[in-house]
């Protein structure tokens, strides 16, 4: 059996043929509780907005809980990061679709002085400078914010999952819906980047 | 796999990361505690509904049970209003009697009148 036919099939039965012990709700606390902090950083870095990296992590936790909650805890970490990956791509989705509209609907508009007209422009941008910029190390900080939220979105989720959260080249794998040689390629690249912007920050 | 070899830039970035996740501010682990919970609750709700089905569907297969092996009711056992009319119907039958009774006594009664009044101009003569 492939491995991630392993992890996304029903309950895995054991020797005796009977599904295995139903996880209590309490590791499941746990485990949520252990990586909230981490989701709401990688999908704030995904989306610059803080509401709406609260949105995916509560979408993701719903639907982990949802449809793997019952599995094992020990295939509960791949299956939680790829339930937030699939959030965060929605997210995306979403966006671009929202961007082109705007784009298209700000060039009908002709005269870009009539944009001050635009209600949506006066909202307060919502966007706040993240954690990285609140640390102590302030430069530093705010370098690596940059330097990630630069990066092509699968190669920053590749560099988060690997790298940050631990995860192997397998359950980053299955978190990030592709093969492991694309985990590979999108992390060698992401280091590569990373590398030439951050290592003069040293 | 072994993780690739750290370097120092590589090492500082993930530990300014780990560091960032202690300055997230009160408001927005307060929402992710609510996410959490919101979650969690999903499954106790989840686990109640299920336990409810099941529930419902017992109680209904124990009733089925229980009707199938409940013996039939008696054919001879009338129904209750022909009980009642039965029961009405032999009242009067027996008032009839009554009555047919009650008219034969009288008959005899006469009978035995006129043969005293016979008997007494029998012993005057």
């Amino acid at each position: 059996m492939h491995a991630i036919d392993q992890f996304m099939s029903p309950l895995p039965l054991d020797e005796a043929g009977s599904a295995p012990a139903q996880a209590r709700a309490g590791d499941l606390e746990v485990f949520l509780r252990g990586v909230e902090r981490r989701a709401w950083r990688i999908a704030e870095l995904a989306t610059r907005e803080r509401e709406d990296a609260l949105e995916i992590v509560q979408e993701a936790m719903l639907g982990f809980v949802r449809r793997y909650g019952a599995h094992p805890p020990a295939q509960w970490p791949p299956l939680f990061w790829r339930v937030l990956d699939s959030r965060v791509h929605d997210w995306h989705r979403r966006h671009v679709v929202r961007s082109r509209w705007s784009a298209w609907l700000g060039r009908l508009g002709g005269d870009e002085d009539d944009a001050s007209a635009d209600p949506l422009l006066s909202i307060a941008d919502g966007r706040e400078p993240g954690p990285l910029a609140r640390l102590a190390d302030r430069e530093a900080g705010q370098a690596l914010d940059a330097a990630l939220r630069a990066l092509p979105l699968r190669q920053r989720q590749a560099f988060l999952l690997r790298m940050w959260e631990g995860l192997d080249v397998a359950q980053t794998a299955i978190a990030m819906r592709c093969s492991q040689g694309s985990v590979k390629t999108h992390l060698s690249r992401a280091l590569a980047r990373l590398r030439g912007q951050l290592e003069p920050h040293r | 796999m072994n993780p690739p070899a750290r370097e120092p830039w590589l090492e500082r970035s993930l530990a300014l990361l780990d560091d960032s996740l202690a300055a997230v501010d009160a408001a927005t682990l307060s929402r992710l505690n609510q996410a959490r919970q919101r979650a969690l609750a999903q499954r106790t709700r989840r686990r109640w509904l299920g336990a409810g089905a099941l529930g419902a569907t017992a109680a209904l297969l124990l009733a089925l049970a229980v009707q199938r092996h409940l013996p039939a009711p008696s054919p001879a056992a009338p129904p209750v209003a022909e009980a009642v009319a039965s029961a009405s119907t032999d009242a009067a039958t027996a008032s009839g009697l009554d009555a047919a009774w009650s008219d034969i006594d009288e008959a005899e009664l006469a009978d035995d009148l006129a043969f005293y009044s016979w008997l007494a101009t029998q012993s005057e003569l």
